[in-house]
């Protein structure tokens, strides 16, 4: 709650510059998701937890990157043996790769990046780091 | 409750994700699934509506469901078999990833949920299987065996 209210209030700038925002899925016609796993994003104390829903999918299958200050996961699972089953009386379940990706405030430890995928459930801790941006100047 | 509506809401949510989700919408609109809240106390930013998609693959003699149902303890799954129509009930539930810090963000529904799946056939809950895997339940449902045929003789009166 107290987040709504910071969001509102033009007078708090600097709020807004540690926010995570989803950079365009889309980059290029050619590269364009076939499909996108909802994702929920948590803030706590010590780190950002994501946790995405990606139900079929094996470890192998994801590729998750922290790369100057955007966060990447890219996921694919093909399942050829559809093209040739005729029996299918139902196809909902989406093939190929997704790619999304978000921009974490650059005070995240990169070397630190945790990622497990249990129960269709994709878990990524990206743990704080120390604020960088604090330096103190002596008035001459 | 406006259910074209909510769909609506749910679509404009996605809007930046043209292409693939169109295709997906017209192909899976039955995916779309109510989450209603387990709790009274329920953060408000929980969504309500999620995609379980669903594969149905006709065997001779029996039907392979596969739901995508990520997240989910298989104790808390439930499967009845009525004939042609196949309830799958379930709970998702958010208590153990939201117990610190603030979301940010909250795309994955969470809460009770039922998805009904027609068969073409009729199936028996006999002899039939549920495996819950990497978030997918995949179920394997024997058809009911068709009433063997009767031949009747004509005999002359």
């Amino acid at each position: 709650m107290n987040d709504v209210v910071r969001r509102n209030d033009p007078f708090d700038l600097f709020g807004r510059f540690g926010d995570l925002f989803e950079r365009d899925p889309f980059f290029s016609p050619a590269n364009r998701a076939e499909w996108l796993p909802p994702v929920d994003i948590k803030e706590t104390d010590g780190s950002y937890v994501f946790h995405m829903d990606v139900p079929g999918m094996k470890p192998e299958d994801l590729d998750v990157e922290l790369h100057e200050g955007v966060l990447s996961i890219r996921g694919s699972r093909v399942e050829e043996k559809k093209e040739e089953d005729k029996g299918y009386v139902r196809t909902e379940r989406r093939q190929g790769s997704f790619a999304r990706q978000f921009r974490v405030p650059t005070h995240v430890q990169a070397d630190a990046l945790k990622a497990e995928v249990k129960d269709g459930v994709l878990t990524i801790e990206v743990p704080k780091g120390a604020e960088q941006g604090a330096r103190k100047v002596t008035v001459s | 409750m406006d259910t074209d509506r909510i769909r609506e809401d749910f679509g404009n949510t996605w809007k930046r994700l043209a292409e693939g989700w169109r295709a997906l919408s017209a192909r899976a609109s039955q995916a779309l699934t109510y989450f209603s809240p387990t709790r009274s106390d329920e953060p408000a930013d929980t969504a309500r509506w999620g995609l379980l998609a669903a594969d149905v693959e006709e065997r001779d003699d029996a039907f392979v469901v596969e739901l995508e149902a990520p997240g989910l303890v298989k104790e808390e799954i439930d499967v009845t078999v009525d004939g042609q129509r196949l309830l799958i009930t379930g709970t998702k539930r958010y208590e153990s990833e939201r117990k610190e810090g603030s979301m940010r963000i909250t795309e994955r529904a969470f809460g009770s949920f039922q998805r009904v799946i027609p068969l073409p056939a009729k199936v028996t809950a006999q002899n039939a299987e549920a495996v819950y895997k990497r978030g997918v339940l995949r179920l394997t449902l024997p058809k009911t065996a068709p009433p063997s045929a009767r031949k009747i003789s004509v005999s002359s009166g």
